[in-house]
């Protein structure tokens, strides 16, 4: 007899529903899986069929075949032992197969009939509750993300044993506690980080227009410790922002077990021998996500900038303009978002003494020009910011935290995006993001103003490319004292804080 | 234009610098391309880092200037920094320079050289004792400031740290009994180590001024008095001078300035943003330098 239920594939950071017929048919003993399997799903025989007799279900001595539809939709992932398992019991009469029609299932079953959390459950509650279905069985270790889903009947499950009781009416699942976005309370704070007056300042306009950062500075100088600071001064996510968020980590498999949605902003820090796929997402089969979608809505770091791989560097132009990747597979392509912001960290130099006033700076001039030259313009052209920080004084280590804490720094931030919102009319779009003509309309500069960079122009030979960084950072720092024109001073800030790539090689 | 022929003079051709004679180490051969080569007593190297400060810079490029046009070789080794610097004043003013290499003549090194190495070809007079095509080697530059200071008759020490070739050739030149001058630097300044420990160990003479030099070398050399500049109106406001005051010629990181200053980054911005735009200071790596402008400047104010 053939049964129907339904289960998902992830493909991206996206749920696609898949029937899973079952059939048990006269013949050889024997069982296939069908319909493009990973390893991981063909492997769902042996693990069901320990589970079915450990939880005293029969294991029909029959040829069985299990289809998963639409069948040339590449199926990875453990979860698919559930719905092939309660399809079997279904299918071998013992089960009334209408009562699992409706109902999409994930859960990776252990041999003793117990079920193990699986990656992507809110994703597959958000398409069941798309694709129309009745509700989600899930198993209960994500049970929390599954609830974030309303208006969707959610069936959290420990057991096989409980499972089959459910679908037979002899077994009643647990409430599930509504969940509500917590406020952010952040362990780490802006004021933990002593002295760095320009980079905390330069860390705060970043996180006010949306710009990207590179810090240079020596070992131990506090460049690792800011760029962890960076969510904290962020405004906090919004509920549709945690979603997107939770979603994507839930994929990834990252979710804390018992948590249920991402509340504070991620912050990625990947190694430096990371791979272009590890960095923007990929692999071979399914486009896994990679550090950039991780990073969605929160920070990415790249720590060593120079000692990144070329490769992986340059893949990461494209989703930084546009906030999305799209990978293409043999498949099809996948568009994975990615909207972040970027902070990046190096050493002045190879041996990260250049210029230091205490310790000699050992690198030859060929070091240092291959070391620079390891960052592309283009890459650097999209760091509108940039500062250089130098060790921290004996005084200052010693001393008591100094600067505003992260609290009153994200006040203003959040301050400063309110009248970004206001400007542009989308959170989506920030100074640094905005189109020529939309930014354009909002350059404003006072008379001195307008002489000073007038001057910086001519003097320091500014590109049309550098004045425009310029004048979107000078137009943050305008935001954030609530100045309604550019002024002097805003200038004179943002210069200091130019990206010009003429500062690296010194030779 | 013809390329120049490179010719091999010895020690008994007419051409080969009697200074060469008076060393103990002697090279065996030189390789020449350019002009007749003119060193001896009216031969004044001027060696330092290459990685140079804007006083570094300014100091070498109003020594060579003035000293070429006092009618003095300027001998250098061609490298990237004060030597460039050198060999290129003491061109641009219609001065003669030599330029000793640690590698054949023929290549110019460092690539970076290359326009330089082309118009001292035509100008000046390239040297190496090594064959045209040698490429450079470590052990080779060490070699050739033996040669620098043996073709001078002072060696003026700009910038250069404590192990640097500047000291090795100002060594070479207190061997050969020598002059050997050294321009002073901020203890600030890392690269000002090597002039000021040899003025500190009474080995060479301070000089801020080529008329030190020629005071030793040519003392019959008369010198007219510098033409007035015009005056530069410096309309600065207190916190500029305060800042400008602050800095050095070795670079001074942004939050140093705030810190020792008690002022916000966003006041030091302003003040330091208007006097880059002066060219008074520099951007640098890791903060900021006097510029050559500043120097001016903060005699002025």
């Amino acid at each position: 007899m053939l049964a129907k239920t339904g289960s998902v594939a992830l493909i991206g950071v996206d749920a696609h529903l898949v029937d899973v017929e079952v059939d048990v048919n006269t013949g050889v003993p024997k069982f296939t899986i069908v319909g493009l399997p990973a390893k991981s799903v063909t492997e769902a025989q042996q693990r069901t069929r320990s589970a079915l007799e450990a939880s005293q279900e029969r294991w029909p001595p029959a040829r069985v075949v299990a289809n998963l539809a639409p069948a040339g939709l590449r199926k990875d992932g453990t979860h698919f032992d559930l719905p092939i398992a309660i399809g079997l019991i279904a299918a071998d009469k013992r089960l009334d197969g209408s009562a699992i029609n409706e109902w999409v299932m994930l859960g990776e079953l252990a041999l003793d009939g117990s079920i193990r959390r699986v990656r992507g459950v809110l994703a597959a509650a958000l398409a069941c509750k798309k694709g129309g279905k009745r509700g989600l069985v899930c198993p209960s270790a994500n049970a929390a993300e599954a609830a974030i889903v309303d208006g969707l009947e959610i069936v959290a499950v420990s057991s096989l044993t409980d499972c089959v009781a459910f679908f037979r009416g002899k077994w009643e699942p647990p409430e599930l506690a509504p969940v509500h976005l917590a406020s952010t309370t952040t362990h780490e704070d802006l004021s933990d980080v002593r002295g760095q007056g320009p980079a905390k300042a330069a860390l705060e306009i970043a996180a006010a227009g949306g710009h990207n950062l590179l810090m240079a500075g020596p070992p131990g100088s506090g460049k690792t410790m800011l760029a962890r600071r960076m969510p904290s001064i962020l405004p906090p996510m919004t509920m549709d922002e945690a979603l997107e968020v939770t979603r994507i980590h839930s994929v990834a498999g990252l979710l804390p077990e018992g948590e249920a949605l991402v509340s504070e902003r991620p912050c990625r820090a990947p190694h430096h021998h990371i791979s272009t796929s590890g960095l923007i997402g990929g692999g071979s089969r399914l486009a896994s996500p990679g550090e950039a979608t991780l990073a969605h809505q929160g920070v990415l770091f790249l720590d060593e900038i120079a000692l990144f791989r070329r490769d992986a560097l340059e893949s990461l132009r494209g989703p930084i303009e546009e906030g999305s990747v799209r990978i293409a597979r043999v498949g099809g392509s996948v568009s994975l978002p990615c909207r972040f912001s970027l902070v990046a960290a190096m050493n002045p130099c190879p041996c990260g003494y250049f210029e230091n006033p205490v310790t000699r700076c050992r690198c030859t001039t060929v070091q240092l020009q291959s070391y620079q030259a390891r960052l592309s313009g283009p890459l650097l052209d999209r760091f509108d910011i940039y500062v250089a920080l130098s060790p921290c004084s004996k005084e200052q280590l010693l001393g008591p935290p100094d600067g505003d804490s992260s609290s009153t720094v994200r006040e203003r931030v959040q301050m400063a995006r309110a009248i970004q919102i206001d400007r542009y009319g989308s959170g989506l779009r920030t100074n640094a993001s905005a189109s020529k003509s939309e930014f354009d309309r909002s350059v404003n500069l006072t008379k001195e103003a307008r002489v000073h960079t007038g001057s910086l122009i001519e003097s320091l030979g500014l590109s049309g490319r550098g004045a425009a960084r310029l004048l979107r950072v000078a137009r943050t720092l305008a935001d954030l004292a609530a100045r309604e024109q550019l002024e002097e001073e805003h200038i004179g800030q943002a210069m200091l804080l130019r990206q010009s790539g003429a500062h690296l090689v010194a030779a | 234009m013809t390329k120049a022929k490179e010719r091999i003079i010895r020690p008994n051709d007419n051409e080969w610098p009697h200074y060469l004679k008076e060393i103990p180490d002697p090279p065996k051969s030189l390789h020449l391309l350019g002009l007749p080569i003119n060193a001896g007593e009216k031969a004044v190297a001027i060696v330092g880092t290459r990685r140079p400060t804007a006083a570094g810079i300014h100091a070498a490029r109003t020594l060579a200037a003035a000293l070429a046009q006092a009618g003095f070789a300027i001998v250098s080794g061609l490298a990237m920094g004060i030597d460039a610097v050198a060999h290129n004043a003491a061109l641009e003013v219609g001065g003669y320079t030599v330029a000793v290499m640690g590698c054949g003549i023929s290549r110019p090194y460092p690539k970076s050289n290359l326009k330089l190495h082309e118009r001292i070809a035509e100008l000046g007079t390239l040297v190496s004792e090594y064959p045209s095509e040698t490429p450079p080697q470590p052990g080779y530059f060490p070699q050739r400031n033996r040669i620098i200071a043996g073709l001078s008759a002072g060696v003026i020490v700009i910038e250069g740290g404590v192990k640097s070739g500047a000291r090795i050739t100002a060594a070479r030149a207190l061997d050969y009994n020598r002059n050997v001058f050294a321009v002073p630097g901020s203890i600030r300044n890392p690269m000002a180590k090597c002039p000021n420990e040899l003025i500190r160990n009474a080995l060479a003479t301070l000089i801020t001024d080529a008329k030190h030099v020629t005071d030793d070398l040519a003392p019959g050399l008369v010198w007219s008095k510098p033409a007035e500049g015009t005056p530069t109106a410096v309309a600065l406001d207190e916190r500029e001078v305060d800042i400008l005051g602050f800095l050095d010629d070795a670079p001074v990181a942004l939050d140093v300035i705030c810190r020792e200053k008690g002022l916000t980054f966003g006041e030091v911005a302003l003040a330091l943003s208007r006097l880059e735009v002066r060219g008074f200071v520099r951007r640098t790596v890791m903060g900021y330098e006097l510029a050559e402008g500043g120097l001016r400047a903060r005699s002025v104010v």
